[in-house]
C-alpha cells in the first residue's frame, strides 16, 4: 500500500503542475479553458482528494485515479467557464456512490465505516466516520458473532481502532475478544453507526446527481456550458446541489471534502447574478444558522457567507473569493478553530463595506458575517484566547501551512483578489514580528506578575492555619466525620 | 494565576511569580500593542488581536465593534489611512463634523472602558489613543501628541482594567460602542 501511496502522491503532483503550467502559460489547454483561479482550484480538488482518498485495493485505485484524474480537471474547467467536464465527473462519481451506497446496506459483517470494508465493497475512498474531535470513530457491528471479520480488520493499515489494552489472559488468544472491547461501549449507537454511511454516501448522490442535472438542463436550454445561463430552475438545481454538496463534505466522510471545491466554483457564479438583496438575505441567514447548527464545522458558515458576498454585489468578489477559500481549507484543517480562516475574508467586506456610499445588501453580509462571527466564538465554548479544541491530526499539517499561509498574507492570494488586503498584509507582518519577539525572548518570565507569588497550589491543612495559603473556613465538628475533599475548582481567570 | 515554577533557592511550596497571561495571550498582547502604536494594519485583525490578548468575549466584542466604528468614522480600515487622515486633517476627536467627533471619543471610551486587567489594558490603550489622537509622525508635533496620547490611554486603561468591575464595564463598553458605530455611520 505504501508504493500505491506513493503512486497516487506521483499523479496527484502531475495533475497539479499540468494544471499550474496550463494556467502559467497562457490559460488554453482544449478542451477546457481555465485560469489561476482554476488552477488553484484543481490543486485544492486534487489536495483534498489526497486528504480523503486512500488506497486499499485495486479497485479503489482505479476508481479513485480516474477521480484524480477527472476532478481537478473539472474543476478547472468550471471555473474557467466550462462545466462540460464537470457534468461528466458528477456523474460518474454519483454513479459509484450509489455503489457505495447498496454495498454499505446490504454487507454483511462489520458496518462499512472502516476503510478497509469499504473498499472491498466498492467504495473509492476512506468513510470511517469521526468524532466531533475529529478522530476516527469504531462503528458497532450488528452481529453477534464478528469473529468471520476480524482479521481483515485487524490487518487494515487504515485503522485506528480505539480498543483499550485488555491483558493477555483475558484476551486468551482469541482475537474476537478485542472487539468485545469496543461493541461494548458503543451499543448504544449501533443504529446510527450503521445507517450513517448509507446516508453519507446517498447524500452525496443526491449532491451530485442535482449539480449534473443542473448542468445539463442549462446546457439543453442555453446551448453551451457557460454558467450562469438564463435558465432559472436550472440554476435552482445547481444552488441546492451545491449545497448539499458543501454540508455532505463538511459533516460526511473526508472522501466527500474534494466536491467542495467545484460545488463553491459552480454556486458563486450563479450567486453573483442573484437578486441582491434577497440573495445576501438568505445566504447571510443561512451562514448565522449553520453557525447555530454545526460550529464545530465552519465550512458550511464560511461558504454560506462567500455565496452572500458574491450575492451582494461586485465590489464584494474578492471577499467570496476569500472566504470560499477559508472554507475549502477549513475542511481539510478539520478543526474548530478553522473559523479563523474567515479573518481575511471578513478583513476584505470591512474594507469594502466602510468607505461611503456602501450598499444595502454589503451591509447585510457585513452583519451577518459579524453575527456568524460571534456565534461560532461562543460555540467555542469560551473566550478566543480561552479555546483549547483537540490538536489537528498530523496529515492536516500541508492544509494547515497553508492556511498560515491564507491567515498571514491573503495578499498573495491575486487569484482570490487579495491583493486588495495591503493593510491587512501589513498588520500580519507586524503581528507575527512582534508576537515573535515576544516569544524568542521569553518576555512572559521577565514580566511582573499580577499578583504576588503564590504558596503552593495544595490546600492548606487545619494544621497550616495562619500560614501563607487559603483561607480555612472552619467547620463545625458536629459536621466534620462527613468531610470528604472537596473536588478542586479551576482558578477564575486572574484579570477576571 | 498559573505559577508552575518553582524558583531556585525558594522556599518549599513557593513558586516563582510570573505573569498571569499565558503565552498565547502575551503573543496577542503584544502584536496588538505593536499594530496600535505603528498605525500599521487593519481594524478588524487589531480587533481580534485585542479580542486574543483579553481573551474574553465582552472585550473582543467591544474591540471590534469600536474599531469598526472608528474605520467608519475615517472611511478606510487602514490603520495607516486613519493615522494619515489625523496628521492632515487633525485630531480624530477634535476635528469634525460633531457626530464623527463624538463617535471618536465613543470608541476610545469604549476601549478603554472594556480593557482587561493586567498587561492587555496596554494594547487597548494604545488602540484607544490611535482613535482619539493618533496622527502619523510627520513632525516632532505629532510624535509628541503620539506618545502623549499613548501614555494617557494605556494609563487609563490600566487604571479602568483593574479598577472597575469586568462585566458591567463590558456592558458600557458595548453600549459606548454601538453608540460610536451609530454616530460614525450617521455622520
Amino acid at each position: 500500500m505504501t508504493q500505491a501511496g506513493g503512486a497516487w502522491a506521483a499523479l496527484c503532483a502531475v495533475v497539479v503542475a499540468a494544471w499550474v503550467a496550463i494556467a502559467l502559460g497562457g490559460g488554453d489547454a482544449s478542451p477546457v479553458t481555465t485560469t489561476a483561479a482554476g488552477a488553484a482550484a484543481a490543486a485544492a480538488t486534487a489536495a483534498l482528494l489526497g486528504a480523503g482518498w486512500r488506497v486499499t485495493s485495486l479497485g479503489t485505485l482505479q476508481t479513485g485515479g480516474v477521480l484524480v484524474l477527472l476532478l481537478p480537471a473539472a474543476a478547472a474547467g468550471a471555473v474557467g467557464g466550462s462545466t462540460a467536464l464537470l457534468a461528466v465527473a458528477l456523474g460518474l462519481l454519483a454513479a459509484v456512490e450509489v455503489a457505495v451506497a447498496s454495498t454499505a446496506r446490504f454487507s454483511e459483517g462489520l458496518t462499512p465505516q472502516s476503510g478497509v470494508h469499504a473498499s472491498q465493497n466498492g467504495g473509492w475512498g476512506r468513510s470511517e466516520g469521526r468524532g466531533r474531535d475529529g478522530r476516527p470513530q469504531l462503528a458497532p457491528t450488528d452481529h453477534a458473532d464478528p469473529v468471520p471479520d476480524v482479521p481483515a480488520e485487524i490487518e487494515g493499515d487504515s485503522l485506528d481502532l480505539e480498543v483499550d489494552p485488555l491483558p493477555a489472559a483475558s484476551i486468551g488468544g482469541d482475537r474476537s475478544a478485542v472487539w468485545a472491547v469496543p461493541r461494548r461501549r458503543r451499543r448504544p449507537r449501533r443504529r446510527r453507526g450503521r445507517m450513517r454511511p448509507v446516508l453519507e454516501a446517498m447524500a452525496l448522490v443526491c449532491g451530485s446527481a442535482l449539480l449534473a442535472a443542473g448542468l445539463v438542463a442549462e446546457r439543453i436550454d442555453d446551448g453551451g456550458w457557460v454558467l450562469p445561463g438564463g435558465y432559472r430552475p436550472a440554476l435552482g438545481l445547481l444552488l441546492v446541489g451545491a449545497a448539499v454538496v458543501v454540508v455532505t463534505a463538511a459533516l460526511g466522510p473526508p472522501r466527500a471534502w474534494a466536491l467542495a471545491v467545484p460545488a463553491l466554483a459552480v454556486a458563486l457564479p450563479i450567486a453573483d447574478h442573484l437578486p441582491a438583496g434577497p440573495g445576501a438575505a438568505v445566504a447571510g441567514g443561512l451562514a448565522v444558522a449553520a453557525a447555530l447548527a454545526v460550529s464545530s464545522r465552519p465550512t458550511v458558515a464560511l461558504g454560506a457567507l462567500a455565496v452572500a458576498a458574491a450575492a451582494s454585489s461586485a465590489p464584494l468578489g474578492a471577499t467570496a473569493s476569500l472566504l470560499a477559500a477559508g472554507a475549502v481549507l477549513a475542511l481539510a484543517v478539520d478543526h474548530r478553530a478553522a473559523a479563523l480562516l474567515g479573518l481575511p475574508g471578513a478583513a476584505a467586506l470591512a474594507t469594502a463595506v466602510v468607505p461611503p456610499g456602501r450598499s444595502g445588501p454589503a451591509v447585510v453580509v457585513a452583519g451577518a458575517t459579524a453575527a456568524t462571527a460571534l456565534v461560532l466564538v461562543l460555540r467555542a465554548g469560551g473566550a478566543p484566547g480561552q479555546i483549547r479544541p483537540p490538536r489537528p491530526p498530523l496529515s492536516a499539517a500541508p492544509a494547515l501551512v497553508l492556511a498560515g499561509w491564507l491567515l498571514l498574507a491573503p495578499g498573495t492570494w491575486a487569484w482570490a483578489g487579495g491583493d486588495g488586503t495591503g493593510a491587512y498584509n501589513r498588520g500580519a507582518a507586524v503581528a507575527v514580528a512582534a508576537a515573535a519577539l515576544a516569544a524568542a525572548t521569553g518576555i512572559r518570565d521577565r514580566l511582573p506578575a499580577d499578583t504576588p507569588p503564590a504558596a503552593s497550589a495544595q490546600p492548606s491543612l487545619p494544621a497550616d492555619h495562619g500560614t501563607a495559603g487559603p483561607a480555612v473556613v472552619p467547620v463545625p465538628a458536629r459536621r466534620q466525620g462527613r468531610l470528604r475533599p472537596a473536588p478542586q475548582r479551576p482558578e477564575p481567570p486572574a484579570d477576571g | 494565576m498559573k505559577a508552575d515554577a518553582t524558583t531556585p533557592g525558594s522556599m518549599p511550596g513557593q513558586v516563582a511569580a510570573r505573569s498571569s497571561i499565558g503565552p498565547v495571550r502575551l503573543a496577542a498582547t503584544m502584536a496588538a500593542a505593536t499594530v496600535a502604536a505603528t498605525s500599521s494594519g487593519e481594524a478588524v485583525l487589531l480587533g481580534v488581536l485585542l479580542g486574543l490578548a483579553a481573551a474574553d468575549i465582552g472585550s473582543a466584542v467591544v474591540a471590534v465593534a469600536a474599531l469598526l466604528a472608528l474605520a467608519a468614522r475615517w472611511g478606510s480600515t487602514s490603520l495607516d489611512a486613519i493615522a494619515g487622515a489625523q496628521a492632515v486633517l487633525g485630531l480624530g476627536g477634535a476635528v469634525g463634523p460633531a457626530a464623527a467627533a463624538a463617535a471618536t471619543w465613543c470608541a476610545a471610551a469604549a476601549l478603554v472602558v472594556a480593557a482587561p486587567a493586567g498587561w492587555p489594558a496596554v494594547a487597548f490603550g494604545a488602540a484607544a489613543a490611535l482613535g482619539a489622537a493618533g496622527p502619523a509622525p510627520g513632525g516632532p508635533v505629532d510624535v509628541v501628541v503620539r506618545v502623549g496620547a499613548t501614555a494617557v490611554g494605556v494609563a487609563l486603561a490600566l487604571v479602568a482594567g483593574s479598577v472597575l468591575p469586568r462585566r458591567p464595564a463590558q456592558v458600557v463598553g458595548i453600549v459606548l460602542a454601538t453608540a460610536a458605530l451609530g454616530l460614525a455611520v450617521a455622520s
